[in-house]
Order: C-alpha cells, then sequence, then structure tokens
C-alpha cells in the first residue's frame, strides 16, 4: 500500500493545523484561531482562510 | 462506514479513501479521533499539496472532518463515521485549477458542497453534489495524473460508490 494510516494524537493534529496557518497564511495556530473566533475572517474569500479554518481541531 | 467499535468505525470509513489515493500518490493519511463526542479530522500528508503519479504537474490537498455516531442498521455498526466537510484542492502546475469544498463550519461562508474554478468563475461558489475523493481522482486522471494500475484503479472507483451508496444519506448521483 503506499498510503498508510495512523490514529494521531490532538498534539500533533494541532501541528498540522499550525502548519498549516503558517505555510498559507503566515501566522500561528492560535493567532488563527484567536481571528476566527473573532469574526476577523467572516465572510473572506481567500480560500486558503478556509483551509486552515478546516484544519482546526475540534474543540480548541 | 460501520464497526463494532468507533474505532473500527472510523477504520472503515478510513481504508477505502486510504485505497484510493494510494492508487496516485504515497503519503499518510491521518485521523485524530476516535471519540463520538469529538468531530475528527482525516487529513493525507499533513494537508499539504502532493503530487499525484503521471505528468508531474497535478497535485491534491486533501482534507476531511467526520463524526462518529451511532446507526441502527442491525447488520453494521453500532457505530458508524459521517462526513462532515472536506476541502480537495487540484492543482495544474502548482495553481489551483479546481477546489471542492463543504465547509458548514462557517456560518458567514457558502455553506453547501461547492466548487471554485477561477477559470469558470473567478473567487464564485458553484454548487455541487457531495463529492467523493474518487470523482477528484477521476478529474485528476482526465487533467494528466496516472494511477499506477488503470485495472485497479476501475475496479476501486466502482466499489467505493458502491460501498458508499450503500451508507450515504445525501445519494451518490449519477455513475
Amino acid at each position: 500500500m503506499a498510503v498508510d494510516f495512523e490514529k494521531i494524537s490532538a498534539d500533533r493534529s494541532w501541528k498540522i493545523f499550525d502548519d498549516a496557518a503558517h505555510r498559507l497564511l503566515g501566522i500561528d495556530g492560535a493567532t488563527f484561531a484567536r481571528r476566527w473566533d473573532g469574526g476577523v475572517y467572516d465572510g473572506d474569500a481567500d480560500t486558503g482562510v478556509m483551509k486552515v479554518a478546516m484544519l482546526r481541531p475540534s474543540g480548541r | 462506514m460501520a464497526g463494532k467499535t468507533p474505532a473500527k468505525a472510523v477504520k472503515a470509513f478510513v481504508e477505502p479513501i486510504q485505497n484510493a489515493l494510494g492508487l496516485w500518490a504515497s503519503g499518510k493519511v491521518t485521523a485524530d479521533s476516535y471519540t463520538p463526542a469529538d468531530e475528527g479530522l482525516l487529513v493525507f500528508n499533513g494537508g499539504e499539496q502532493v503530487k499525484l503519479r503521471g505528468d508531474g504537474k497535478i497535485s491534491l490537498s486533501v482534507s476531511m472532518r467526520y463524526e462518529i455516531v451511532e446507526t441502527r442498521d442491525p447488520e453494521k455498526g453500532p457505530w458508524k463515521v459521517k462526513t462532515t466537510g472536506y476541502m480537495y484542492d487540484l492543482q495544474v502546475d502548482d495553481v489551483s485549477a479546481f477546489e471542492y469544498h463543504w465547509h458548514p463550519i462557517s456560518k458567514s461562508h457558502e455553506a453547501g458542497p461547492h466548487l471554485h474554478c477561477s477559470a469558470a468563475l473567478d473567487k464564485g461558489h458553484i454548487p455541487t453534489g457531495r463529492i467523493m475523493i474518487e470523482d477528484v481522482l477521476s478529474l485528476a486522471g482526465q487533467l494528466g495524473a496516472e494511477p499506477n494500475d488503470g485495472d485497479r484503479w476501475r475496479d476501486l472507483y466502482a466499489l467505493n460508490r458502491e460501498k458508499f451508496a450503500r451508507g450515504a444519506t445525501w445519494g451518490v448521483g449519477p455513475g
């Protein structure tokens, strides 16, 4: 099989999210989460914003 | 996809996705939750663009959100996984060509499944039905990507659509 599967921890899931925030938006995950929750991105048409939002682990 | 435990339900959910991606690329699919109370994330290669086999020009990023729920199906379950969102970005020469999105997490953005295709409608949301990752891979094949086994891909595509249709609450569309 060329693609493996791994169950990862909450911390590793957050790292994926944090890495994506850096890669796509130049900020860290915590900053993105704060801005998202504060409505800064409401209506933002940048698909990079939604890519990062969709990688945010549940409940964090 | 269903299972006797939440973990088995997630593994049954992941397996066809893992098999499909494995015919077009290498890497790892991760899932971060086996807990029914938490919405989980299924991500391919950390959400980064991954080059697909073929002419080297086509890349794909995949992320999905899911929930583990109880099912009353007497033959399967009692747990099954339902998809609660997805982001598929198919790029040609490192430029997004087709972005299939479904992100109901946001109330201020388009909540239904849709497509971004800048060549057709810049920044617009083109409504679509529910899109399977296999559909996106099939499109990638038309753009220059190639599975490592064409016969195996055709069989897997048909099998995965059939499996999905058995559990789908939205319907799978014509095929």
